[in-house]
């Protein structure tokens, strides 16, 4: 046997039935509810009207010109991420090469080959950045399709 | 046939685009969730920017099951009560919300829907927060309970009785206007 509910009880489903979050067989209660009693359906129709008012409140709008500058921010870090990648990557592609030229020679490299190695990975690094930038950018450029 | 993995650049590019949609489609939105808790213009958009940087930076961690929605405003909401904490009071001006001034609405005036939204607004200022920023985000941004529930980081059955407490409150308040 369901127990006993008070005014409020119902007035809470009530509450419920009007954000649509009841199951069917309480929302079929509800509604035979609000068609049998004149005072429930008063409470219903101020919740709903309450429900309507706030919805309508105006917020004013945020000003573009900071959303873009937020929106630049992230692409900034994310641009950063990358470079962060890129950079510990070039880092560790570098000290394979160091390696396996000592691998290779049974001897540390010796100071022209290790700056060898670091020049050859920082330009591919590079050219990666400004290949991963190139093609974030490529969306939005409005220019693209633009003969010289 | 064995899939081809993306490369972690590829990731990261994807991940931008990803995130770049979440902004167009919520920052309005969690601009106005900020503005609601924190009221105050810039403090509002610095946390949106916070927010959309955390989501950023945590990116990776996130439930693809769960809608990020949720996400992002438990986000906003936590950087708001830092924020309120570290400041010690809420900034609640009346023109950050372009609405009118509720102290100078006679009964005459009450009729229009203005002048009773202005004295709704007064009414949800003055609902304790746990109340206010339920109601808010149930009517406002129409956010469902278990939603809510996600953000406030309670249950559905607490959303629907504070829900209910704030709505009583409201007509309690607003009786005669109703």
């Amino acid at each position: 046997m369901m127990p006993r509910q008070t005014p409020e009880d119902m007035e809470q489903l009530i509450s419920s039935y009007l954000d649509g979050e009841l199951t069917q067989a309480e929302s079929q209660r509800v509604r035979l509810l609000l068609e049998d009693h004149k005072e429930y359906r008063k409470v219903y129709e101020e919740m709903a009207k309450l429900q309507r008012l706030t919805h309508s409140l105006a917020m004013p709008n945020p000003p573009d010109a900071r959303m873009e500058a937020i929106e630049k921010s992230i692409s900034v870090s994310a641009s950063r991420r990358i470079g962060f990648y890129a950079f510990w990557g070039g880092l560790g592609m570098w000290l394979v090469y160091l390696a396996v030229l000592f691998a290779k020679n049974l001897r540390m490299p010796n100071i022209p080959e290790a700056l060898a190695g670091i020049v050859v990975f920082g330009l591919v690094s590079l050219f990666l950045s400004v290949v991963v930038q190139r093609w974030q950018e490529m969306p939005h450029d409005r220019y693209r399709r633009i003969r010289k | 046939m064995t899939a081809i993995q993306p490369s972690p650049v590829q990731e990261l590019t994807a991940e931008h685009a990803e995130l770049s949609a979440v902004f167009r489609d919520y920052n309005v939105r969690v601009f106005h969730y900020a503005l609601q808790l924190v009221g105050d213009r810039e403090d509002a958009l610095d946390i949106t920017q916070e927010t959309f940087l955390r989501l950023h930076r945590h990116w990776n961690r996130r439930d693809d099951s769960r809608p990020v929605v949720a996400w992002l405003y438990a986000i906003a909401r936590n950087l708001a009560i830092d924020l309120l904490r570290k400041r010690g009071t809420r900034n609640e001006t009346e023109e950050d919300l372009n609405l009118p001034d509720a102290a100078s609405v006679t009964p005459e005036d009450a009729a229009s829907n203005s002048a009773l939204r202005a004295r709704l607004w007064t009414a949800i200022r003055g609902l304790p927060d746990p109340l206010k920023e339920v109601l808010l985000l149930r009517d406002w941004h129409g956010m469902r309970y278990a939603e809510i529930a996600e953000i406030t980081g309670t249950n559905p059955t607490t959303v629907t009785s504070r829900l209910y407490e704030a709505r009583q409150r409201l007509r309690r308040q607003l009786r005669g206007y109703l």
